[in-house]
């Protein structure tokens, strides 16, 4: 198991490098300068050059991307051309908001969908089956913006429940739970507008995954032994039908920081999507791409945490 | 008289049964299920409204008017006027095109270059296939929303084109593995083997022996993916990402909900739109899932 895990992390180094050298790449055929439209037109040609320095950006390419890359590696991400501050700085401050609404909104998911699937597996076919259904189609085609503009339209303005900006009440002086519970009043929105589309999604998983365990011999097993259905339920149709969830899971885990893009844009949530929405509107292209690369290998890390979690759950997986 | 009409309808069942191809068997499955054939409906007037909005518009949608901003409804702008002055419904029904077409196109082209590579990677195998297929996880690690806004953040201006390559350059990765899994599996089937034995080309047997037995797959997943690209083309217009004004495009129109105003005191300026764009996801996705019980005939899905 060790000897796997070292041989799979080893194996995500390259994949990093080569993710790095497709994003520099296409960064170079970016037309015009990233400094134009950052000065006015009257600045110094000396200044100008001085800048360019400062950012690197009189180098050749390659040597431009060593640059980088050497900074990457050390944790130094570059200076943002737009806010002039460090990018690590600026990201530091948003990745937990980020984390936070998307731990929230894997919460809901699971809170909702798994049970919701489990009840349209008892009862196949059945009017309450259809209706889940339905309204997973609807969940499923509905576009996270459209989704978010109703829960504000609802919940935030038509009965006031919940704010629909923000992360948290500024300059509340909230402190200890008071500040955690303002923290979660305001992510309930967002994180709902999130997991919309994954309930529906997981809702039709679960209820597939549950009916296939329960058509298997080791249920009819457990039937005749004179297990009630509430045990079989539990011990045996569940814990197998469950399993494949897990590996959802870690995918979902590397999607918690691209995942949240267009809702942290509707609902003004300060994290990593809305930074990485305003950089692109002003071409601030270290945070770009500081975005992308992170974004990038979270989605690396999670297939990869899915994969071991996998093989820890299905004895039944070899490896080595 | 009864007995020669009866004895026809018998010929012509019998004439049915024998000729009835596999994919005609889908096709009447198809039929019959409800949700498919009302968002087969559904989705042809849609398309329907959009090809004929230059009749249907009672203003031009491209045009602002700076005298009648934020109308209300009324007899002579149905949905009220936005605060440039643009009328709402006009650019409602003309919006559809910019989704449509930019669903389709992107949906064929990610279609056409996931067949080519897919084909290839399952066909020949070995060698060629894993190095297809690393280059495939490669893309795959990319967050999808991400890799767009990278995309179109290169250039200058969004256009219908571009929009469409960003997507489909995106979007392949999925469609490859699904095509090499099917070609893969294809491939071992007795009849390729034989096709292979008589001397017959590869790009023949490609085509002429594996492909028809792959096609239904794959119009199942081309058609969930234009559901999906139709969603993102609008995700992307809301963003302020799309096409530029004055083209009309659902998600633009939907991003004017996000002002507090609109959103609360002019719902129909958003909630259309929204309500437009949710109804031909969902019928293409109805689509999708028909077709899908329809020709998988191994499935357990119902």
């Amino acid at each position: 198991m060790v000897k796997y895990i070292t041989r799979r992390l080893l194996g995500t180094i390259p994949m990093i490098v080569l993710i790095s050298i497709i994003l520099f790449t296409l960064l170079q055929l970016a037309p015009g300068d990233p400094l134009a439209g950052k000065l006015d037109q009257h600045a110094d040609a000396n200044y100008i050059a001085k800048l360019k320095e400062d950012f690197g950006l009189d180098k050749p390419p390659v040597e431009q991307f060593f640059f980088w890359a050497k900074n990457f590696v050390q944790g130094n991400f570059g200076v943002s051309f737009d806010k002039k501050v460090l990018v690590q700085d600026l990201l530091s401050e948003r990745i937990g908001k980020t984390v936070f609404l998307g731990i929230v909104s894997l919460i809901f998911t699971y809170m909702i969908a798994i049970p919701l699937g489990i009840l349209s597996a008892n009862k196949p076919y059945s009017k309450l089956d259809y209706t889940l259904t339905s309204a997973s189609f609807i969940g499923f085609s509905m576009p996270s913006f459209f989704a978010g503009l109703l829960l504000i339209y609802l919940f935030g303005f038509q009965l006031g429940w919940f704010p629909y900006s923000g992360s948290e009440t500024e300059a509340s002086g909230y402190e200890g739970l008071e500040y955690l519970m303002d923290r979660l009043h305001h992510v309930i929105l967002p994180a709902m507008t999130l997991a919309i589309i994954n309930i529906a999604q997981y809702n039709r998983y679960v209820r597939a995954s549950v009916l296939d365990a329960k058509a298997q011999d080791y249920t009819r097993t457990a039937r005749s032994k004179g297990l009630s259905e509430s045990k079989v339920l539990r011990k045996h149709v569940l814990r197998n039908a469950l399993i494949p969830l897990v590996t959802l899971f870690g995918i979902d885990l590397g999607l918690l920081l691209s995942g949240a893009i267009i809702t942290e844009t509707i609902f003004g949530f300060p994290g990593v999507g809305q930074l990485y929405i305003q950089s692109i509107t002003t071409r601030d292209y270290p945070v770009v791409m500081a975005i992308t690369m992170m974004t990038s290998m979270a989605v690396l890390i999670g297939n990869l945490i899915a994969d071991i979690l996998y093989a820890f759950v299905d004895p039944r997986i070899k490896y080595d | 008289m009864k007995v020669s009409v009866e004895l026809g309808n018998k010929k012509s069942l019998k004439k049915e049964e024998k000729h009835a191809s596999p994919f005609k068997l889908g096709f009447q499955r198809f039929l019959q299920n409800k949700m498919a054939f009302m968002g087969l409906v559904v989705l042809s007037i849609i398309v329907i409204l959009t090809i004929a909005s230059p009749w249907l518009i009672t203003h031009n949608p491209e045009l602002t008017d700076l005298t009648s901003q934020d109308l209300s409804p009324s007899s002579e702008h149905f949905l009220g006027t936005d605060s440039m002055g643009y009328d709402i419904y006009s650019r409602l029904v003309t919006g559809g095109r910019v989704s449509l077409v930019v669903g389709f196109c992107t949906m064929f082209f990610t279609v056409v270059i996931g067949i080519t590579f897919g084909a290839i990677a399952g066909y020949f195998g070995g060698k060629i296939d894993s190095l297809m297929m690393r280059f495939t996880d490669l893309m795959l690690n990319f967050p999808f929303l991400v890799f767009v806004l990278f995309l179109i953040s290169i250039f200058e201006k969004t256009t219908v084109p571009l929009l469409i390559t960003a997507l489909a350059l995106t979007s392949w990765p999925t469609t490859t593995r699904l095509v090499r899994g099917i070609f893969l599996s294809l491939r071992e089937m007795e009849y390729v083997q034989s096709a292979k034995a008589i001397g017959n080309k590869n790009f023949r047997i490609i085509f002429r022996h594996m492909m028809p037995n792959a096609i239904a797959p794959i119009i199942v997943n081309a058609t969930l993916l234009m559901a999906q690209m139709i969603s993102i083309e609008a995700a992307l217009s809301f963003l302020g990402f799309g096409i530029p004004d004055p083209t009309p495009a659902w998600g633009g129109m939907l991003n004017d909900g996000m002002d507090y105003t609109i959103m609360t005191e002019r719902p129909w300026q958003w909630i259309p739109a929204g309500v437009l764009i949710v109804l031909t996801v969902l019928s293409i996705n109805f689509i999708g899932d028909g077709l899908r019980d329809a020709f998988d005939t191994k499935s357990t899905r119902r």
